[in-house]
């Protein structure tokens, strides 16, 4: 953090080029955005809402860097033409917006880690978190701009070769739904969008700190934008494709579940999908700093001392301070679905009204105004490096003294794998049974000498099977971990039987829903009839069961 | 006097009365049984005049100095001439390299650092004679930097031979030589070495201020320079390039970068550096392309696993488990049943091992060292795989990490990354593959924010300070050498070609 640099426009400290706006901008809008388009997009309007969006966001881009290549750019207009007190609301309304577009991506991505990831509390999910974006918002905006760089293929060519590679297995026809549906209900939707394309705002500021003509740099704001609209077609194509429409409508993880039912990988990985989410993970937590990064600027010139401060570093109060108000407002909703909602809902009538209004509305004031003599740029704000160290040295020393906290876990060795699941019955009554490929022997012992008279368990040759009675899966797995103290794993099932009274899609809905929930398993598991030969078999997984139950049965 | 002389800052000049001069330096020079003075007779009969003669025993060719000055010396016939001095040193002493000084300070430091001073009686100035003779280490082979095609010399203490050995392979008077001190007490001499048309001068003129900021007491080695000049203290990454082969330095200093030799170090700084810089090795250009491009890909992805394996290995075994293959699990989990401690504490445990032995085998002497290396790594693994310590699959990740890490050309870049590898290992244990990911950022965050001497440190895999942005032919893939037209972005604007012209 460099605290003694002005800003200025002609120092190349403070500059960045296209590329690096371009790598910023389609990391910001692309990560998120393709993350929630599919819970965002019509059921009827499919792929045309996506289109429509990207065209308005086209026209978005456009005013604002219309507006941010203004004489001097946005900070120069706004502080140029409004008087102090209310420049410095507008830069309050301005970072209290970015901190709640940053509080919801937080309790977003507490979320997604939380079911991908990392099942532990939220809180331990997000204080790490917390630390790389306060790291990452105290940097200056070169710094900032050499880091979107530096991960900025590594986030777009894994997921854009797994999408591609996605596009085989994606049913195109769900993504567009005939063209018979009204232009108005189109174009609803697509506005419907417009907060996934939220993040282009932030033109408005960078686009001053580039050098070029407006003309320039408008044509490749307008690729930049392009470019993370066709990447967003992409995901919204293969998604919808595989996941159908409901379960993809209907789903704050669709992308990630599409992306499980894509890859089954035999080579190095089984779930090269989760290498991949963390790619993406990574371009996700960067947007999270840009709204950091963006508010704690605007929170500086808020509350600037000594006239205007125009610095494009950071500063570590201000960006505590926006950490803390984004942190406060994460806890305003328990979960991420209702956070969504609210947050969807406020993008939508609150927000983006008035990312378009602020800035016309001063530039109409600037146009009016200009002949008035410009204020004078000066310095403010001490930095309070001392609170910096505190708070890492207290990070520090949470996170060691919790280390211990990392063995709470089930070690490889203690767990029971399941390798098929043969399921029989009907009506809260089932009969399970598992085939394991492996079982520790202290859990065999366990079983042994707390169950000698029970003989639900055999094992011939390394190969063990257990069956139990249970009115559900979460019943049977507990009641195995109470009788061997170990638990059971999913994720190397390689197949779930079915009797033939379970094996008609509607008879196993609840069951097959539970059992990806409550174990786990992955979607591409195959399903089996139980007595049928394997080579009679359709090709059946539990994904495609759970996409034909959403579609036939949505209770 | 001599305790006045060196509490002032002024500049004390010599005395014409050499009876002055004599007792300044005897009192100087007290109980200092290596330096050697002596006061003798120049000229005959009546035309004598005192000289005295300083040099330190042991740094100086005494027998040069015996032959080409005090014998011609004693023949002069007239000491008493008004151009006796001239005289002296145009036409009497058998030796080019003369310099008259007559500050205090910079003679004894002249002398100090092997040379031979003069002085006589009626002159307020010394003749300074080039008599060095340090005990040195001939030039050996590179031993931290060693290649398979190339040329095998390296650097060694002396900087002259560092000098000698640079300018032996740029024979252009645009190669430029800057000799200076540092240090109060230590006065070690060091040279910036440039091209004139190449460098930026904005660069040299920085390198310059930062030197001459430094009021320290001494400097050993180059190591202790570079620690000083390193902005952010808390970075394990170097930002300044040390090399032992004259020829990356000349490869350096034609891609418009400076570089500075140390006395007393047999590594030359270059500067400035950047993380791929780091990555380069000198075979890289003495090789087809093809082979040295291969080279290069394996060298970057020996640098991922040099940092991440064991974090990676660590993450996936407790976190997530869905990803190894069905069999590789089962072998891992057979594996482990047997041991008694959990994942974290068998990888520390041995990662820990594995480190001791590099220190136990540097600090051990020469072939004894590199022996301890295998048979420690080979008996110690499998002493601890017998004993139910650790379970096999970590010896092999921790062998591959340790492998990995040493085909990382650059030691202290290496050892940036064992460090870092610690740090991973803890995010990893505590989050998972997501504590790896957020570990990964952050390194990457500092990276971002890394410049050596206004350069990111990531270029080019990112842009330049100015905008350009850097072509990537001697990147990941290093180009057939007749593509590479241009230089680096070190270069002076202007003068960034360097194929003119080529039979393709």
């Amino acid at each position: 953090m460099n605290q003694s640099c002005i800003y200025n426009s002609s120092s190349d400290l403070y500059r960045i080029n296209m590329r690096q706006l371009r790598c910023m901008t389609i990391l910001e809008t692309g990560t998120i955005g393709c993350l929630l388009i599919t819970l965002r997009s019509g059921y009827n309007t499919g792929i045309f809402s996506v289109i429509i969006c990207i065209l308005l966001s086209l026209l978005y881009g456009i005013l604002m860097v219309f507006i941010g290549r203004t004489d001097g750019g946005y900070y120069a207009l706004v502080e140029n033409t409004l008087p102090s007190l209310i420049r410095r609301g507008v830069w309050c309304i301005y970072s209290l917006r970015y901190a709640i577009h940053g509080a919801w991506l937080l309790s977003y991505l507490t979320y997604l880690i939380h079911e991908t990831l990392y099942d532990r509390a939220y809180l331990w999910i997000l204080l790490p978190l917390l630390f790389v974006c306060i790291y990452a918002g105290s940097k200056t905006i070169k710094e900032r701009a050499r880091f979107a760089e530096l991960i900025f293929w590594w986030v777009l060519l894994p997921t854009g070769i797994l999408f591609l590679i996605g596009i085989g297995k994606a049913d195109l026809s769900i993504a567009a739904p005939p063209v018979s549906v009204p232009f108005r209900t189109i174009l609803h939707d697509g506005c419907r969008l417009m907060p996934l394309y939220l993040p282009l705002e932030l033109l408005i500021f960078r686009v001053s700190a580039l050098s070029g003509s407006r003309k320039i740099i408008m044509k490749h704001s307008m690729i930049t934008i392009l470019l993370s609209g066709i990447w967003m077609l992409l995901v919204y194509t293969v998604t919808i494709g595989i996941l159908g429409s409901t379960w993809g409508h209907d789903n704050l993880l669709g992308v990630t579940d599409a992306m499980e039912q894509i890859i089954k990988w035999d080579g190095i990985f089984e779930r090269m999908d989760i290498l991949f989410l963390l790619f993406w993970l990574a371009g996700s937590i960067y947007a999270i700093t840009a709204y950091l990064f963006q508010g704690q600027q605007l929170l500086q010139r808020a509350f600037a001392i000594n006239g205007i401060s125009s610095r494009y570093t950071g500063s570590l109060w201000a960006v505590l301070l926006q950490t803390g108000i984004m942190c406060a407002l994460f806890f305003l909703f328990p979960a991420a679905d209702s956070w969504t909602t609210w947050y969807m809902r406020f993008a939508c009538y609150i927000d983006i009204p008035l990312s378009i209004g602020m800035p016309i509305i001063f530039w109409l004031i600037y146009i009016i105004c200009q002949y008035k003599k410009r204020r004078r740029i000066t310095p403010g704000i001490q930095f309070k490096e001392r609170a910096f160290k505190e708070f890492i040295v207290v990070m520090i020393l949470i996170s060691i003294g919790t280390l211990s906290g990392c063995i709470d876990t089930d070690s490889i060795e203690d767990r029971a794998y399941v390798k098929e699941l043969h399921i029989t019955g009907k009506d809260n009554d089932y009969e399970f049974r598992c085939i394991l490929s492996y079982l520790s022997q202290d859990s065999i012992d366990t079983f042994h000498t707390d169950n000698s008279e029970n003989n639900v368990f055999t094992e011939d040759q390394g190969i063990f099977e257990y069956d139990n009675h249970a009115q559900s899966i979460i019943q049977f797995n507990e009641t195995f971990q109470k009788q061997t103290n170990c638990t059971f794993d999913y994720s190397h099932l390689q197949g779930i039987y079915l009797d033939h009274t379970l094996y008609v899609p509607s008879a196993s809905a609840k069951l097959l829903r539970d059992i990806r929930t409550d174990t786990k398993a992955v979607l591409s598991t195959p399903i089996y009839a139980e007595d049928m030969q394997i080579g009679d078999q359709q090709e059946v997984t539990l994904g495609d069961r759970i996409k034909y139950n959403k579609e036939h049965s949505p209770e | 006097m001599n305790q006045h002389y060196f509490d002032t800052n002024q500049t004390i000049r010599l005395s014409e009365h050499i009876t002055d001069n004599i007792l300044v330096l005897q009192a100087m020079f007290r109980d200092c049984d290596d330096i050697i003075q002596n006061e003798f007779m120049i000229g005959q009969d009546d035309s004598m005049r005192r000289a005295y003669m300083i040099y330190v025993d042991g740094l100086a060719d005494n027998v040069m100095v015996q032959e080409h000055v005090i014998k011609p010396c004693r023949h002069i016939i007239s000491a008493n001439d008004h151009d006796f001095f001239d005289a002296l040193r145009c036409t009497v002493i058998e030796m080019v390299d003369l310099t008259e000084e007559t500050d205090f300070d910079a003679m004894i430091t002249r002398v100090l650092s092997g040379d031979t001073a003069l002085l006589v009686d009626g002159r307020s100035g010394s003749i300074l004679i080039s008599s060095k003779k340090l005990p040195l280490r001939g030039i050996e082979e590179a031993k931290m930097e060693s290649v398979m095609r190339g040329p095998r010399d390296s650097f060694n203490e002396s900087l002259r031979t560092g000098t000698a050995l640079i300018r032996r392979r740029i024979r252009d008077s645009h190669l430029k030589i800057v000799q200076n001190t540092i240090g109060d007490r230590s006065r070690t001499d060091y040279a910036l070495i440039y091209m004139e048309d190449l460098a930026k001068e904005e660069l040299i003129d920085q390198i310059r201020q930062e030197l001459s900021v430094y009021d320290i007491d001494a400097i050993y080695d180059s190591g202790m320079l570079e620690q000083f000049m390193h902005k952010k203290w808390y970075s394990p990454f170097p930002v300044i390039q040390s090399t032992e082969r004259p020829d990356k330095a000349a490869s350096a200093l034609l891609e418009g970068r400076v570089a500075l030799i140390t006395d007393n170090s047999p590594e030359v700084m270059l500067f400035p550096a950047t993380f791929h810089t780091f990555l380069q090795a000198s075979d890289d250009y003495y090789s087809q392309w093809t082979v040295a491009s291969f080279a290069r890909i394996l060298r970057y992805l020996a640098s991922i696993l040099a940092i991440g394996l064991p974090a990676f290995y660590i993450a996936i075994t407790n976190y997530h488990i869905e990803m190894l293959p069905t069999r590789l699990l089962l072998a891992i989990a057979q594996a482990r049943s047997l041991v008694t401690f959990p994942v974290i504490t068998e990888v520390l445990l041995m990662e820990l091992l594995f480190e001791l032995l590099r220190e136990a085998g540097i600090r051990l002497p020469g072939p004894l060292g590199n022996t301890i290396g295998i048979v420690g790594g080979l008996i110690v693994g499998q002493a601890a795989v017998e004993a139910e310590l650790v379970s096999t699959i970590v010896v092999i990740v921790v062998a591959l990490t340790a492998l990995a890490s040493y085909t990382i050309p650059n030691e202290s870049f290496a050892s940036a990354y064992r460090l870092l590898k610690f740090f991973l290992i803890f995010t990893s244990a505590v989050w998972g593959l997501y504590g790896f990911t957020l570990g990964m950022m952050i390194i990457g965050i500092h990276l971002s924010g890394l410049t050596s001497f206004g350069i990111p440190y990531m270029i080019p895999m990112v842009s330049a300070n100015d905008g350009q942005i850097e072509n990537k032919k001697d990147f990941i893939l290093r180009l057939p050498l007749y593509t590479m037209r241009q230089r680096p972005v070190f270069t002076k604007a202007g003068n960034r070609i360097r194929i003119k012209k080529h039979l393709r």
